[in-house]
């Protein structure tokens, strides 16, 4: 009697088992069958644009956008991710796409985005200049040199002669913003489209003046179709519907 | 000197009502079908287990009273027990298993392994599976090396469950005289079988249905087994039992 | 032969106490002999699907090392960032490590002996940094540990003690996602292990902290080692939880993932050269304890 009664809930969560496994495999392959949209563009994009691409891309139909640090994207794509345009941070990683053939198309800048010196929320560290970045009693973040933010940072500091005193090299950019905003770090530099999204505070630094990045696009195709040409010139028209969204969102003209 | 117990045993879903149960110095067999609460009657006297009320003494200390909060653990009364399913330690060989209660209680390594090795030879084990462990133990083995392994501390009282059953028959007489010339005051065996209640009980105890229903010398309580298990039990069996030891 | 005399109301019972009975019996572990026996006579599918899993874990590092670039390997693994990253990694590791022995064993315990209100609740809430994105785990850290945190602004206010971006912050975030792994692995053992062992130990006269010291642990020793086995490495690959709160400063909190992090964005080689060297100190370590898992 006893071992009759003991079978039942054994049973019954192996069939739960069976039947979530059975609409996952379901799921897995209606979103295999997504995928293989013929018509759809795909933009790859750095992960600093997420916002204003996806706001201009919400105007054009069957555009779908894959967003991630840039370096990623072009390791993506030499390895074979199917991809219609790409947009990177900067011009190095442009050209290595470019260099190994992933990219076939000709680059042109759609905006820049530059550096600019943060605080955390209502500057808890008083800072006034780019030379607090020294200070050893305050928590100062700046982007790792191997990254676009970092190395443009390290060439604005070593070119002002100021000797940061970083507690971190965040491994990119979006980390250190996100430690800025929660106020466990009092200063860092970051671009000016990040500043604004966070709502950040911006200490004006002279220093800075005119460092900032350039955002590339290319066509991955040597001949683009007609539509992936035509968004490509949405986002290269110098006064179109896309430069305004990126002045909207902090970036600078080419 | 007596150990008595007036009071209340549960566990899981029935208890035992043990109504001033008394039990005196010696060899005390406590007999019942299973599940009547036999082990249970071993686990509250050893501190395993809570009574639910009532109390419980020991040469006179109360070890156990819920109502008046008191309570001495295991490791602190003076009782060893042998358990039915031997609950040897893994990791430890045969003879640090038996020297274990020795270590517990200060006594050095190799004092405790000489003495251990004394009981060893006592439970009729051969010194070379002393230094085997459990795992590698035959049942029969395994039973003599827990047997030995509450004998080495010495107990005042010594609770034994079952303690022959995987002992071939030629084994258990000379186990039955060691359990008998034990130094513990009182010894309460735990069985299912008649030769030992025969042989070695000067008082049995009857459990049935969650209390005792008869309790005296083998005579007094053959003669008033106080339910049908115990009369058939001691009936046929014991009479069987006495001829095959005495013949 | 007295089990035929049994009959009427204590039938039930009787079946419960000897099965139990059995079962006790069983797991001291009668007979492993019998069971090697069975388990090489598996049948043929199970083995085969068996295989295929091994396959997806192992392919993945064939391909690493199919892309190493062996012939640099020598000067990427002898860079000084590489060499400060593993030193920083071991460091953090190791401590993290220790640090789940030491809170997880009690931790297992309770979980493992005592009777808690809502068992279920507590045994999910350990499980969590199991489940929790790497990233989400950090950024708890930081709401709780931060300067700004829960706790973290009284340890910065009273002692001037702060977390965040010092090798005791990426200690504690490889310790976070790390502890579930050991205490899971040691609890499970010690309910295994059941209260037998630990009674009979009392009857001999053997205290609390006796009989954990000289009873449950070396029960339980394989699934100790196991425990510490997992922790040490999923503290090792630890990059999310130790990003977000510890940040990234060479020599400090820069571990060999996110050193491989960056290395990926300055060249892929190096990349994958540098997480060639976590892979080899994580098997190296893994394969030597592996022995000790399985009990003699």
């Amino acid at each position: 009697m006893v071992s009759v009664r003991d079978t039942g809930p054994k049973l019954r969560p192996l069939r739960s088992l069976a039947a979530l496994l059975a609409v996952a495999v379901v799921m897995l392959i209606s979103a295999g069958c997504g995928a293989s949209n013929e018509d759809e563009i795909v933009v790859m994009a750095a992960s600093s644009l997420t916002d204003a691409v996806e706001t201009v891309l919400a105007d054009h139909g069957n555009v779908s956008a894959v967003f991630a640090g840039s370096s990623t994207l072009v390791a993506q794509l030499a390895e074979g991710a199917s991809a219609d345009v790409l947009i990177t941070a900067d011009q190095a990683t442009m050209n290595r796409a470019t260099a190994d053939g992933s990219v076939q198309g000709v680059s042109s800048v759609i905006a820049s985005n530059s550096l600019v010196l943060a605080t955390a929320l209502g500057n808890p560290g008083a800072i006034t200049e780019l030379a607090d970045l020294s200070r050893s009693d305050l928590l100062i973040g700046l982007c790792a040199e191997a990254v676009p933010c970092g190395a443009l940072s390290q060439q604005a500091l070593a070119d002002a002669q100021i000797e940061a005193a970083p507690d971190t090299l965040e491994l990119n950019v979006r980390a250190l913003v996100a430690k800025l905003a929660l106020g466990e770090l009092d200063a860092g530099l970051i671009y000016r489209s990040d500043a604004l999204a966070a709502g950040l505070p911006v200490v004006e630094a002279p220093q800075l003046a005119g460092r900032s990045n350039r955002y590339h696009i290319a066509a991955v195709s040597a001949q683009p179709s007609l539509r992936v040409q035509a968004l490509i010139d949405d986002f290269t028209a110098a006064d179109g519907d896309a430069a305004m969204i990126f002045a909207d969102q902090g970036f600078g003209p080419p | 000197m007596t150990i008595e117990l007036d009071g209340e045993l549960a566990r899981s879903g029935w208890t035992l009502q043990a109504e001033l149960l008394e039990i005196g110095e010696g060899v005390t067999a406590v007999i019942g079908a299973n599940g009547v609460g036999k082990t249970s009657l071993g686990r509250a006297l050893a501190g395993l287990d809570h009574l639910q009320q009532g109390r419980l003494l020991i040469d006179g200390v109360v070890v156990d009273e819920p109502e008046a909060g008191v309570f001495v653990p295991a490791e602190l009364r003076p009782v060893g027990m042998a358990f039915q399913d031997y609950r040897l330690f893994g990791h430890l060989k045969a003879i640090d298993n038996v020297a274990f209660g020795l270590r517990r209680c200060g006594v050095d390594r190799r004092s405790a392994r000489s003495r251990a090795s004394q009981v060893l030879e006592r439970v009729d084990l051969d010194p070379h599976v002393w230094q085997k462990r459990p795992a590698a133990l035959s049942g029969g083995q395994r039973q003599r090396v827990a047997l030995a392994r509450a004998l080495a501390v010495e107990p005042d009282v010594l609770i034994v469950d079952e303690p022959l059953a995987a002992v071939d028959s030629s084994g258990r007489a000379r186990l039955r005289s060691l359990l008998s010339e034990s130094p513990a005051r009182y010894v309460i065996l735990i069985t299912h079988d008649p030769v030992d209640v025969a042989t070695l009980a000067q008082e049995v105890v009857v459990l049935d249905a969650g209390s005792v229903v008869s309790q005296g010398s083998l005579a007094e309580v053959t003669a008033a087994p106080g339910c049908e298990w115990a009369a058939s039990f001691l009936g046929a069996n014991v009479i069987a039992a006495k001829a095959q030891v005495g013949g | 032969m007295t089990a035929d005399t049994n009959n009427g109301p204590v039938a039930d019972k009787t079946t419960d106490a000897s099965n139990a009975e059995n079962a006790n019996i069983a797991s001291n572990g009668v007979s492993t002999v019998e069971h090697q026996h069975l388990s090489s006579k598996l049948p043929a599918t199970l083995t085969w699907v068996g295989f295929v899993a091994f396959a997806l874990l192992a392919l993945p590092v064939a391909g690493l090392l199919q892309r190493a670039p062996w012939s640099t390997l020598p000067s990427i693994l002898s860079s000084s960032e590489v060499l400060q990253a593993l030193r920083v990694s071991l460091i953090v590791s190791l401590a993290a490590a220790a640090t789940c022995l030491v809170l997880g064993l009690p931790l297992a315990f309770v979980l493992a002996r005592r009777r808690l209100r809502f068992p279920r609740l507590i045994r999910a809430v350990v499980m969590l940094p199991m489940v929790l994105p790497p990233v989400v785990a950090g950024t708890a850290l930081l709401f709780a540990l931060g300067r700004r945190g829960l706790v973290g602004q009284w340890l910065d206010n009273w002692f001037g003690v702060s977390l965040p971006f010092t090798t005791a912050g990426a200690v504690i975030a490889a310790a976070f996602v790390a502890l579930p792994f050991f205490v899971v692995t040691v609890e499970a053992a010690l309910r295994q292990a059941g209260d037998e062992l630990d009674e009979a130990a009392a009857t001999l006269g053997a205290g609390a902290w006796s009989r954990i010291v000289h009873v449950a642990l070396p029960t339980i020793r394989p699934a100790l080692f196991a425990g510490i086995g997992l922790a040490w490495a999923r503290a090792l690959g630890e990059f999310g939880a130790t990003l977000t709160f510890a940040g990234s400063f060479g020599g400090r909190t820069r571990t060999l993932p996110l050193e491989t992090y960056l290395a990926l964005e300055r060249d892929p080689e190096a990349a994958v050269a540098v997480s060639l060297i976590l892979i080899a100190v994580a098997l190296a370590v893994l394969v030597a304890l592996r022995d000790r898992w399985t009990p003699r």
